[in-house]
């Protein structure tokens, strides 16, 4: 170190980097709780989208296993997505859903040991 | 090191929810000072070092809530702030190819309340200002925070020779720029 790096030393030492802006702790704190509040409120949002999306997809499910049960005059089946997909494939409406029910509940009183459910010949009227 | 509320600022609490606010309260107040000027000289833009400062609080916010274990908040601080500015620093040399020469907001003030010679201040500011970032810090450590040139090596992971190099390094150039006469005098390649 020589006496030219005194000088120059000297010259820095009589300042100083500025200080930081008042409102900068006021920003920092808030900010750090701010994360916390969003990743919790983050949380509860998401388990809140669940929770809705799961009761919605219940009541959509319940609802359509009710009217498929109403138009087809039988108790109640299960009525599950290869059974929508099925209805869809024969016409998408009343006719395909009425038929895909006949034949789940034929199905389960087979499997129950009861005799074929009788059928309604204008049943499939729409198919036509 | 302050005390606030019976906080150091510098013992983390073990699981204390309640008490992380109190605790980065009293963290701020004892070191935010420091890491904001070490952040100003190294960046040379008080945004950006504001933005340092900010992004390591957030972080020590983010251990405290998960509950995880620090062994020195100082020294934490300091790193995170250290990684934030080099962060900002590559940000912008790839942005701009070249980081240094900014200028425009104030970097120094007088020291211990001194009287300030606003010509004098602004030339070794734009002094600075064209100093690489790397040469920057270690003025900073060695003048502003008094640090030995063994604890800068072991803080920046260097060889003690490469640290007083890139300090002669600096306090040359700062020399060729300030003193007159000394212009074009010893100049010699210059590493970060």
């Amino acid at each position: 170190m020589n006496h030219d790096d005194g000088a120059i030393e000297s010259l820095l030492g009589r300042y100083r980097p500025v200080s930081p802006p008042p409102d900068l702790r006021d920003r920092v704190l808030s900010s750090a709780v701010q994360t916390r509040s969003w990743w919790i409120a983050a949380g509860w949002f998401s388990a809140a989208a669940m929770l809705l999306l799961a009761l919605g997809l219940h009541l959509a499910t319940a609802r359509m296993m009710q009217e498929t049960a109403a138009v087809s005059g039988i108790g109640q089946i299960e009525w599950t997505a290869e059974a929508e997909e099925a209805a869809k494939m024969l016409d998408g409406g009343g006719a395909g859903r009425r038929y895909v029910s006949l034949a789940l509940a034929a199905g389960a009183r087979r499997h129950e040991g009861f005799p074929p459910v009788p059928m309604d010949p204008g049943l499939f009227g729409e198919m036509r | 090191m302050a005390d606030l509320h019976g906080h150091s600022g510098d013992d983390p609490p073990g699981g204390r929810t309640a008490e992380h606010g109190v605790f980065l309260a009293a963290a701020y107040d004892a070191n935010a000072a420091g890491l904001y000027r070490y952040a100003l000289m190294l960046l040379a833009d008080p945004g950006a070092a504001e933005d340092a400062v900010q992004q390591a609080f957030v972080g020590l916010a983010q251990i405290l809530r998960r509950g995880g274990d620090i062994a020195s908040c100082e020294s934490y601080l300091r790193a995170a702030v250290r990684h934030e500015c080099w962060r900002a620093v590559r940000r912008r040399r790839r942005r701009l190819a070249n980081v240094e020469g900014l200028s425009g907001s104030r970097l120094l003030e007088a020291a211990g309340g001194g009287s300030v010679d606003d010509d004098e201040r602004a030339r070794l500011e734009a002094a600075l200002r064209s100093l690489p970032a790397e040469q920057r810090e270690v003025v900073h450590l060695k003048v502003y925070e008094a640090w030995t040139f063994q604890q800068i090596a072991e803080f920046l992971g260097m060889s003690i020779n490469s640290v007083a190099s890139r300090y002669r390094y600096a306090l040359a150039k700062l020399r060729r720029q300030l003193v007159p006469g000394h212009a074009g005098q010893g100049d010699v390649h210059e590493p970060r």
